[in-house]
């Protein structure tokens, strides 16, 4: 068998390094990630209610208000563009309910949602469980018979995935009323012009299409922010490097993910 | 009993158990001296099983916790309680949150059977009445304080303490070493302690071990370790300067 020749410059070597580096910590990073994910699920059956509600209220009933802000200028920019855009193109603003209706819907309602939450809860969550791993109180945990993972990721893990798709729906009605706001007062639309539009073009199916891309993004937030957060290390340093990484990565990997639920879901014909 | 066999641990280059070979008896207190880096805490986590070691065994009451799945390392590590250097008291629960947790945890205890062992369990270390402060509201000996009362709240076979004196004033420290062996006098349990301060080594231990180099160098009563012969812990116990283990921080250096 021919023996494979080993790089001989520094370069070659430094190259060599830098690339099996990277990917031998993807990888490990990708295995940790799977088994806290296992973990979790093993561990779901014995969640403690009332951790559970506390963890609900805390990311969804303290989100409403960022979620609705952003929802409603989410929805009233989108009627506007499109009304202004629209009436240069054909004379007249149509299609405004279509165009907010399906693009909150489908997009930008579980899109816009789950980054609101990445950054506000994503965030929170990363830097409170780096500051218990770097203060050891993660380690006193286990020491009082305790595992983290049941104790501390399972009752976040339920009410994201409970919190995240509500308010996703709700981001997507306020949204709706925004557009209808600017299209009634800004654009001279007719409300039953505008609800009707809405009321033809959203289906079960449009509204199930969000619904699930919701899950998933909410599933990759709790999960990169847990794993930041108990893998983190080196004091306050190390805190504010997890929390940053957990935001930016939940948002990167939501955008992507995007994508491809969108592809999936609608060769499934859902949406 | 515990046995620590032969145990290795690095971390990337950084070896810092080579062989490590120590027991802890019955109903004893073994202190683990040494330097800073030394691998006492290593040593301390390896037998909570909270790391792995890269070889060796650690046998605890006879079963070896190095290659047990996690619910049977769960169920011995009951047996266990540790008190961490800063106390690692959780900062979102009160006092006496903080005390009664590994009770409630366990579930087997009725609420008002865990408010009378928080009480009793606080006056143990003298601090009664401050259940309901948060630990940010605490001095540096009080959180150590309350940190052994969560330890002992559990009634554990075993309890470690890692650097029980660290940051505290001489006044405080000697408080705190009476404490541990008042505790141990009337709950009668097994207790590893690790850290560099020889007075409360002196004081607190049945036994001390030095540890240098990844490996245990000497076990002895704290009268033997006082007046041993061996260069490394004769040179650090009189915390003198001179000697083998500066020259190798010179090496280092």
């Amino acid at each position: 068998m021919a023996e494979v020749p080993l790089a001989e410059s520094g370069f070659e070597q430094r190259l060599l390094r830098f690339f099996g580096g990277t990917l031998l910590s993807i990888a490990e990073a990708l295995g940790r990630i799977v088994i806290l994910m296992r973990q979790t699920i093993y561990w779901l059956k014995s969640a403690q209610r009332r951790a559970v509600v506390e963890q609900i209220v805390a990311m969804g009933v303290d989100s409403i208000p960022v979620t609705t802000l952003t929802a409603l200028f989410t929805g009233m920019v989108l009627a506007l563009q499109t009304g202004v855009s629209f009436r240069r193109v054909f004379n007249e603003p149509i299609y405004v309910g279509t165009v907010v209706g399906l693009s909150l819907t489908k997009e930008l309602g579980p899109v816009l949602t789950a980054v609101v939450i990445a950054g506000r809860v994503g965030a929170a969550m990363a830097a409170e469980l780096g500051t218990m791993k770097v203060t050891e109180q993660i380690d006193a945990l286990y020491t009082l018979g305790t595992n983290p993972v049941k104790y501390l990721s399972v009752p976040r893990f339920i009410a994201c995935l409970f919190s995240v798709p509500l308010l996703t729906l709700m981001a997507i009605f306020v949204g709706i009323i925004g557009g209808l706001i600017i299209a009634m007062y800004r654009l001279s639309i007719p409300m039953t012009v505008y609800m009707n539009e809405i009321k033809e073009e959203i289906g079960w199916k449009e509204c199930t299409h969000g619904i699930i891309k919701s899950f998933f993004f909410a599933a990759i937030i709790v999960v990169t922010s847990c794993y930041k957060g108990f893998t983190c290390e080196g004091g306050a340093e190390g805190v504010g490097k997890a929390t940053t990484n957990a935001v930016v990565i939940s948002m990167v990997l939501i955008l992507v993910m995007d994508y491809f639920l969108s592809a999936i879901l609608v060769s499934f014909g859902i949406g | 009993m515990i046995l620590f066999e032969d145990v290795y641990k690095a971390f990337g280059r950084n070896r810092v158990l080579r062989g490590c070979t120590v027991d802890v008896r019955e109903g004893e207190t073994l202190t683990i001296i040494g330097g800073s880096g030394s691998g006492k805490s290593v040593t301390l986590k390896l037998m909570l099983g909270l790391l792995k070691p890269d070889r060796g065994r650690i046998l605890v009451d006879g079963r070896d916790i190095t290659e047990m799945p996690e619910e049977d390392l769960s169920e011995v590590q009951r047996q266990f309680s540790y008190v961490f250097q800063g106390g690692a008291l959780f900062d979102s629960l009160t006092v006496g949150e903080n005390v009664a947790f590994g009770l409630e945890q366990l579930g087997a205890h009725p609420p008002e059977e865990i408010e009378r062992i928080v009480k009793e369990k606080l006056a143990l270390v003298g601090l009664q009445g401050i259940e309901g402060l948060k630990p940010s509201e605490l001095s540096g000996g009080m959180r150590k304080r309350v940190s052994i009362a969560r330890s002992i709240a559990m009634s554990p076979k075993y309890l470690f303490y890692d650097e029980p004196t660290t940051g505290l004033d001489p006044i405080m420290s000697d408080v705190i070493n009476d404490l541990i062996v008042d505790l141990h006098r009337k709950l009668g349990q097994t207790g590893v302690v690790i850290t560099h301060d020889m007075r409360s080594a002196y004081k607190i231990s049945s036994r001390i071990a030095m540890l240098y180099e990844g490996k245990i160098v000497q076990v002895d009563t704290p009268e033997g370790i006082k007046n041993s012969s061996d260069p490394l812990v004769k040179q650090f116990v009189t915390g003198s300067a001179q000697g083998p283990i500066q020259m190798k921080v010179r090496a280092y250096e």
